[in-house]
Parts: C-alpha cells; sequence; structure tokens
C-alpha cells in the first residue's frame, strides 16, 4: 500500500504547475469570456506539447499509455492553477471511448491528432447519466438501406461551440447505446451557443435527422454501454482531482486572507469562530483528496463493484466539500469574496459547473448504495 | 499509488487470521468491544493468551518485547483483533504507560513494572484530569511535595477510567508551584493505589455504568523511586505520549462494526413494502456516513503511509481524532433512530428487544461515544492544534 506519486509523476506534476504558473491561467483576467478562451485556444498546444493530452492515451497511437492515477496528478494542477482546460472531454472521454471502441483505422485517424493538440471533442451524452434515465435523449433511428439517423435535444453540451467533433451518444436504452463521431456543422444539426457559469462555452445541441455515417461510428451499434461507463467512470475521477485541486486553491486563499485581513486591531486569523470552520474546510478537503487516490488506484485494473463504489463516494465527497469550502472561502472573504475581480468566485462557479457532470451526486448517492447493498449485509 | 498489501504482508495478515481463529475464544468475542461494557476477567484471559505468543506489545521497543513491526503490520494486527470483536485491552497499561517506561524508566523501574504489566498482574489508570483542570491540564494543583525520600501526594483527580480495577496510576503532580512557566513545575509519579490515604469514588455516566471515578490523596506518601523521568519533566513525559498511537486512533474498523449493526437493524425494520434500509431518506443518510467512513479510512491508510515522512504534519492525528468521533457518533445515532422506541429502552432482560438483536448494546453505546468527542484531548481543542497548524506554519495544501 502506498500513497506517493512516482518520480516521473512528481515532475510531471511539477512541469505542468510551472507552465501553468507562467502562463497565468485566466484568473487574472476574471470575467473576460473571449480572454479565457482565447488563452485555451493559445495553451492547448503547448498543453500538447508539455505532454498533457497524450498523457492517457494508449502507446501505440502516440501516447504515452498513463493510467487513472496520472489522471488525477494532472487534474489536480489543472485544477489548482484554475486552468479550466478542457481536458477532460478529449483526452480522457473521447479518446478513452475511442481507445476501447474505435477500429484500427479510427485510432489511427483521432488519437495521434488528440495527442497533438489537433482535435477537440465535445460529449453530446444524451443524458445517459441523468436520475431515472432510461436511454439517451438522442434516438437512433434505422433506415431501410441500413444507414442510420439520429434525432434528438441536449439542453447543455459543454465545450460544443468550440470543438471540432461531437461525440453523440444515442440509443432509447440503457444496454443499447452507439456513439457516433458528428461534425458540428453537419446538415441537421444545430448548435445554440452560451456560457456556463465557469466561462466555459456551451451550447444546446438538436439533431434533427442527421445522418450518420458508419464510418464515423466508435464500435458495435448499440454496444457502446460498457464502455461508456468505464469512460465515465474515469472522467468522474479525474474531474474529482480537478475539484481538490481548486479546493485547495481555495484554502490558500483562505489562510492568506485570514492572516493579512485586519479588523478589530487583529487578523482574522486570531478569531475561533473561523479558526474552527477553517478546520472543518481542511478536513473536507483531505477527505475528498483521500477518496479520489482511492478511486483512481482502484480505477487502474478494470471496474468491479468496489471501484465503482469507490467513484460514486468520491464524487459524493467532492461535490459536498466543494459546497462547503466554496460558500466559506467566499463568507470569509467578506465583500471582497463577491467581487468578480477575485478568483475566488470563479473557483466556487467552476465546483458548482462541474457538480453535475459524469453523475449528479444524487445519481452517484443512489448507485454508492445499490452496489453497497447488493451484498448481504 | 497502490492499495494493495504486499506479498509479505498477506501472509502476515494470515498468520494473524490463523492465530485469532485458534487464540480467540468465541464466547470472548464482543464482551468489551467498545469500551463501555467491559469485563476485566475476559481481558485479562485474552491478554495472557497475547503475552504467551508473544504479541502483546508489538509496538514496544525491541528490548522490552516489541516486535518492531510496521505500521501497516500494526494496522493489520488491530484491523483483525477488531473484525473479530476481539476485547480490548487496556490501553492505559499497553498502550500508554508501558512505552513511557520503557522511554524514560530507570532500569530498577524497568525491571519490576514491565513484566508486571504484561503479566496483568498491574492494571494502570491515568490521573491527568482534576477538578478544575480539564483542557487546560498545565493548570493542575494536586501537589507533590518532597519530605526526604518521599512525596507527599495532596489533592483530587476526576474521571479516571477504571480506578476501581486499577492497581496503579500514573499521576501528573505539581512538584514546583513557583516554575515560571505552569508546564515546567509538573512531573510524573508512578502510585500504588494501595498506599493509605486514597480514596476512589464512582462516577455514574448517561449510559448507566460505572467507568470513572473521583480519585482523593490525603497525604499520601509515594517513595521517589516512583518518579518517573526527572523532576519537573513530568509535561514533556506526558506529552510523548501523543507520538505512540498515531494509528488506530479513529477506530474505524470498529465504527465500520456499528454501521453493520445499523444496516441490520435497519435491514430489520419494516418500512412500506421495503425494509427501513430501502428507505429513501434512511438509505441516504446511512450512504452518506458510510462514504464518509471509507474516505477516513483511506485517509487513516494516507497518515500510516506517510508516517516517517510527516513532519509538519503533527495534525494528522487530531483529524483522526475529529473526524473518527464524529463520524461514529452519527453513525450511533442513526442506529437509535432505527431502532425506533426500542431505542428509547435500557436495554435490560425485562425490557422488549429488537427482533434484529443487533440492537441491544446500542443505546448504551451510542450514549457512551457521546464521550468521544470530549475525552483523549476535546474536538475543540484539536480543532485549535489543526487552525494553529494551518494558520502559523507553513502546511502545504
Ligand atoms: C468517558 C471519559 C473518560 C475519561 N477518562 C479519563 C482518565 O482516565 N483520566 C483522565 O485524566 N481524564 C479522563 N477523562 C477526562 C478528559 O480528559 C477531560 O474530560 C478532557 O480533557 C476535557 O476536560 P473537561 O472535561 O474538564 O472539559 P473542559 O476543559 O472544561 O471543556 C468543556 C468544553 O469547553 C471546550 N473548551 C475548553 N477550552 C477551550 C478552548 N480553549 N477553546 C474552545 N473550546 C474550549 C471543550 O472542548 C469542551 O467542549 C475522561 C473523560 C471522559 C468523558
Amino acid at each position: 500500500m502506498e500513497f506517493s506519486f512516482t518520480g516521473i509523476q512528481s515532475e510531471f506534476r511539477a512541469t505542468l504547475r510551472r507552465f501553468l504558473n507562467e502562463r497565468g491561467a485566466p484568473a487574472a483576467q476574471a470575467g473576460e469570456r473571449e480572454m479565457a478562451r482565447r488563452w485555451r485556444a493559445e495553451h492547448w498546444a503547448e498543453l500538447a506539447e508539455l505532454g498533457a493530452l497524450a498523457a492517457l492515451l494508449p502507446e501505440d497511437c502516440d501516447g504515452l499509455g498513463g493510467d487513472s492515477v496520472d489522471a488525477i496528478a494532472m487534474l489536480d494542477e489543472i485544477g489548482r492553477a484554475q486552468a479550466g482546460a478542457p481536458l477532460i472531454e478529449t483526452a480522457i472521454v473521447a479518446a478513452g471511448l475511442i481507445g476501447r471502441l474505435g477500429s484500427p483505422a479510427q485510432k489511427r485517424e483521432f488519437l495521434p491528432a488528440i495527442a497533438a493538440g489537433r482535435l477537440k471533442c465535445a460529449i453530446a451524452d444524451g443524458g445517459i447519466l441523468a436520475p431515472g434515465a432510461s436511454g439517451s435523449s438522442f434516438e437512433l433511428r434505422a433506415l431501410d438501406n441500413g444507414a442510420y439517423r439520429a434525432q434528438g435535444r441536449q439542453a447543455l453540451v459543454t465545450e460544443a461551440p468550440d470543438c471540432d467533433w461531437l461525440l453523440v451518444v444515442c440509443g432509447g436504452s440503457l444496454s443499447a447505446l452507439s456513439v457516433f463521431f458528428v461534425k458540428p456543422g453537419q446538415a441537421g444539426a444545430r448548435l445554440q451557443p452560451f456560457w456556463t457559469i465557469d466561462d466555459r462555452p456551451a451550447a444546446s445541441l438538436s439533431l434533427e435527422a442527421v445522418a450518420l455515417e458508419a464510418a464515423l461510428r466508435l464500435g458495435g451499434v448499440g454496444e457502446a454501454g460498457a464502455a461508456l461507463a468505464d469512460v465515465f467512470d474515469c472522467a468522474a475521477v479525474a474531474q474529482c482531482a480537478e475539484a481538490v485541486g481548486l479546493m485547495a486553491s481555495l484554502l490558500n486563499q483562505t489562510i492568506a486572507h485570514l492572516k493579512t485581513r485586519t479588523q478589530f486591531s487583529q487578523p482574522l486569523a486570531e478569531f475561533q469562530a473561523l479558526q474552527h470552520r477553517l478546520v472543518d474546510m481542511y478536513a473536507a478537503y483531505e477527505l475528498s483528496l483521500s477518496l479520489t487516490y482511492k478511486a483512481a488506484i482502484l480505477s487502474k485494473q478494470a471496474a468491479t463493484d468496489d471501484q465503482r463504489a469507490a467513484v460514486s463516494g468520491a464524487k459524493v465527497q467532492t461535490a459536498e466539500a466543494a459546497r462547503l469550502i466554496g460558500h466559506e472561502a467566499i463568507q470569509m472573504h467578506g465583500a471582497m469574496g463577491m467581487s468578480s475581480e477575485l478568483p475566488v468566485g470563479r473557483a466556487v462557479k467552476r465546483l458548482k459547473a462541474m457538480e453535475p457532470q459524469y453523475g449528479l451526486p444524487s445519481y452517484h448517492l443512489r448507485r454508492y448504495r445499490a452496489l453497497r447493498r447488493s451484498h448481504a449485509v | 499509488m497502490e492499495l494493495a498489501l504486499t506479498a509479505e504482508e498477506l501472509l502476515f495478515q494470515r498468520e494473524v487470521r490463523e492465530f485469532l481463529d485458534s487464540g480467540l475464544k468465541p464466547e470472548w468475542r464482543g464482551v468489551s468491544d467498545s469500551d463501555n461494557r467491559s469485563q476485566p476477567e475476559v481481558t485479562a484471559q485474552w491478554q495472557a493468551v497475547l503475552a504467551t505468543k508473544g504479541w502483546l506489545t508489538p509496538a514496544w521497543p525491541a528490548v522490552h518485547g516489541g516486535l518492531g513491526w510496521s505500521p501497516m503490520q500494526h494496522h493489520i494486527f488491530k484491523e483483525e483483533c477488531s473484525k473479530r470483536r476481539a476485547p480490548k485491552l487496556s490501553s492505559m497499561s499497553i498502550g500508554m504507560i508501558g512505552p513511557l517506561i520503557c522511554l524514560y524508566g530507570t532500569t530498577a523501574q524497568q525491571a519490576y513494572y514491565l513484566p508486571r504489566i504484561i503479566s496483568g498482574n498491574d492494571v494502570w489508570c491515568q490521573g491527568f484530569s482534576e477538578p478544575g483542570s480539564g483542557s487546560d491540564l498545565a493548570s493542575l494543583k494536586t501537589a507533590a511535595r518532597r519530605d526526604g525520600d518521599e512525596y507527599v501526594v495532596a489533592g483530587q483527580k476526576i474521571w479516571t477510567t477504571y480506578a476501581h480495577y486499577a492497581t496503579h496510576m500514573f499521576c501528573l503532580v505539581r512538584t514546583n508551584p513557583l516554575a515560571a512557566r505552569p508546564q515546567a513545575g509538573i512531573s510524573m509519579l508512578l502510585i500504588d493505589m494501595k498506599l493509605p490515604g486514597i480514596t476512589v469514588r464512582p462516577i455514574r455516566t448517561i449510559d448507566g455504568e460505572h467507568h470513572f471515578n473521583e480519585v482523593f490523596f490525603d497525604d499520601v506518601r509515594v517513595p521517589e523511586s516512583c518518579l518517573l523521568g526527572a523532576e519537573n519533566q513530568g509535561w514533556d513525559v506526558a506529552r510523548s505520549l501523543l507520538a505512540f498511537e498515531r494509528s488506530g486512533i479513529a477506530d474505524v474498523v470498529a465504527t465500520r462494526q456499528a454501521l453493520h449493526d445499523v444496516l441490520a437493524i435497519a435491514a430489520g425494520e419494516a418500512r412500506g413494502n421495503g425494509s427501513l434500509l430501502q428507505d429513501d431518506d434512511f438509505g441516504d443518510r446511512l450512504a452518506r456516513l458510510e462514504i464518509a467512513l471509507d474516505a477516513l479510512e483511506t485517509f487513516e491508510l494516507r497518515v500510516m503511509d506517510a508516517g516517517p515522512r510527516c513532519a509538519g504534519r503533527a495534525h494528522d492525528a487530531s483529524i483522526l481524532k475529529i473526524l473518527g468521533s464524529e463520524v461514529r457518533q452519527k453513525i450511533h445515532m442513526l442506529g437509535v433512530e432505527a431502532l425506533g422506541q426500542v431505542g428509547a429502552v435500557w436495554p435490560d432482560d425485562a425490557a422488549p428487544a429488537h427482533p434484529s438483536g443487533a440492537g441491544r448494546h446500542l443505546v448504551q453505546d451510542a450514549l457512551f461515544f457521546r464521550a468521544a468527542s470530549i475525552y483523549g484531548g476535546a474536538n475543540e481543542i484539536q480543532r485549535n492544534i489543526i487552525a494553529k497548524s494551518l494558520l502559523k506554519s507553513p502546511v502545504e495544501i
């Protein structure tokens, strides 16, 4: 049993941290959406050069063959720097689905391009993880000639306006899901762009009888369910790591503020009411980090009930901690915490925007329960 | 990063399991698994089995019977004992004063006391708290005045667990009332409870049991050979206790047992068409606590793994203490809730029992473990310690 990162992982983290610090993540330009968007676009290629996009891809497709522990090392840094780089959509979900389901030709076509930073994806999952979902909101229609069309709507697809490809999950039943590449500009595909509270581009997506090419299908028709479940779990773990990084950043900002801000002729740090609340924030952070580690370690191997329960546990714990830490960080900053000039509010909004992704906490709580109670007590 | 045990650790785990399966009699299991229903006769028998095996004092220095186990080996041993609800050994004797005597005792003290602790001849209690000195322990007033080759002890201790069974007390006393700092005038005495002038009076607790006592010292004459460590160095001696027991503070395995009891109760309690366990609200609250316990378990393993490298992270023990006690209290309270009306009756023979059988002692445990956030350094004091660490020293987050 051991909880430290390897030498290589630590070095990679340090490099990434240096890069993100030097480039000054868009936190400094609070609220400037377009600027933040440009920052992300400009530095995407540099992230690729550092190996951040290749890290988790298979070695025979220009990847570095990293696992879920490599993923959390990376995403923790993205969180700390409040960089909001959309690594998860492309380098984890899209790459993971292509790796699991793609034909050799598809892997050769897409994975090296992802590794090199030339290709970005957005995931239109049709709400398959929404509570009570019985399938994707994108219906798959078979035509007489054997071709397929997609039909349906999704209210929010992050990164859709900035992506090269949409990965659309179709199928009316959770046991028969299919994944297709769709070009955002393809006939019948309509994007209604907007921004999410963390200043990320997003869109609602509607597909009207969109023609789906067999060559752009990942895996067999109706056979993507298992791969989607595994890949979304990896994404959830990575996202927990980004959340943990954001929480670390909020804690550090709050500690610095308590030490420097003076009221009633003493630093806020002297007030016990605040000290004890700070400790509760810190404990929540350590618990989240712990479950994120556990979920990442178990996710290195093939899925098991224990591994899935750990992922769900990490999601629930992280969401709860994020709310506590976010709320308290703003409170302890006073009015300053409300200012859009400060990175505090941006981190809180990023945490909030992430919460429903890859399964709402309520979804994961129920999944945790089901997995734990499936064994006799 | 890796969670799995190594091949050697798995072998060790098997050895522990085999030993426990043969050495730990079924009738001993669970009789004193939560401090509050301790049966000293059973504990003594279990202690003898462990002593024969040589596994009673694994954490002591090797020259005094320690085994040089790795932190993981200690963890495995504790976990397997806890899982089988082995009787809890006296933490005061084996966990506290034994190691202190190894560290600070004279050769004569070590030769006299240590074998008697191992044989179970001597059972120790801890005399720190006083009526006027709880969290602010350094303000303690019980006086030890030097008179020839004796100390004359006068004063009062309170909340002294097991003073009514104990043969000895390790006791903090004030030997120099004029010291510049209150901490500097304190010494630790090893006091034989049979000495004339000692009176022990029981104090009943809200769970209906007798755990702790008041202990009065009426000019008790204690030989100077019973001073542990140097005179006026007692505060440092006591503080070094903190370093011994980093693992197991959170008592995760015992809390997991409590959780399993709650699951069993809830599974047997009808609600609508199903059981209470399937009830959305109750099931969600229980699952949240189970997730918190999972997180705490992994955190404890992280602290253990970081052990030798954990400079500057002394506050980890405080976090384990806070979270361990708070999660446990919440799980107990949920258990009492699950018991329904039975949650409001004393579990004696005449009272209605819960059909699951699991609930029998849960009410008492829930009441007793209300103390877990008070003893061993109250949680507010632990929060002070962690806050100081976060705000006064550079902790890497
Ligand atoms: C079941 C049980 C067994 C015990 N066994 C023993 C034993 O064997 N030997 C022994 O010596 N003692 C024993 N104790 C005593 C225990 O060590 C004390 O209860 C503990 O140190 C707290 O002291 P106190 O009870 O006097 O509370 P106080 O110190 O009076 O505290 C009361 C409340 O005020 C809070 N408080 C105090 N100071 C501060 C502060 N600076 N900031 C914020 N909050 C503060 C505390 O956290 C607590 O909530 C036992 C206690 C219990 C409950």
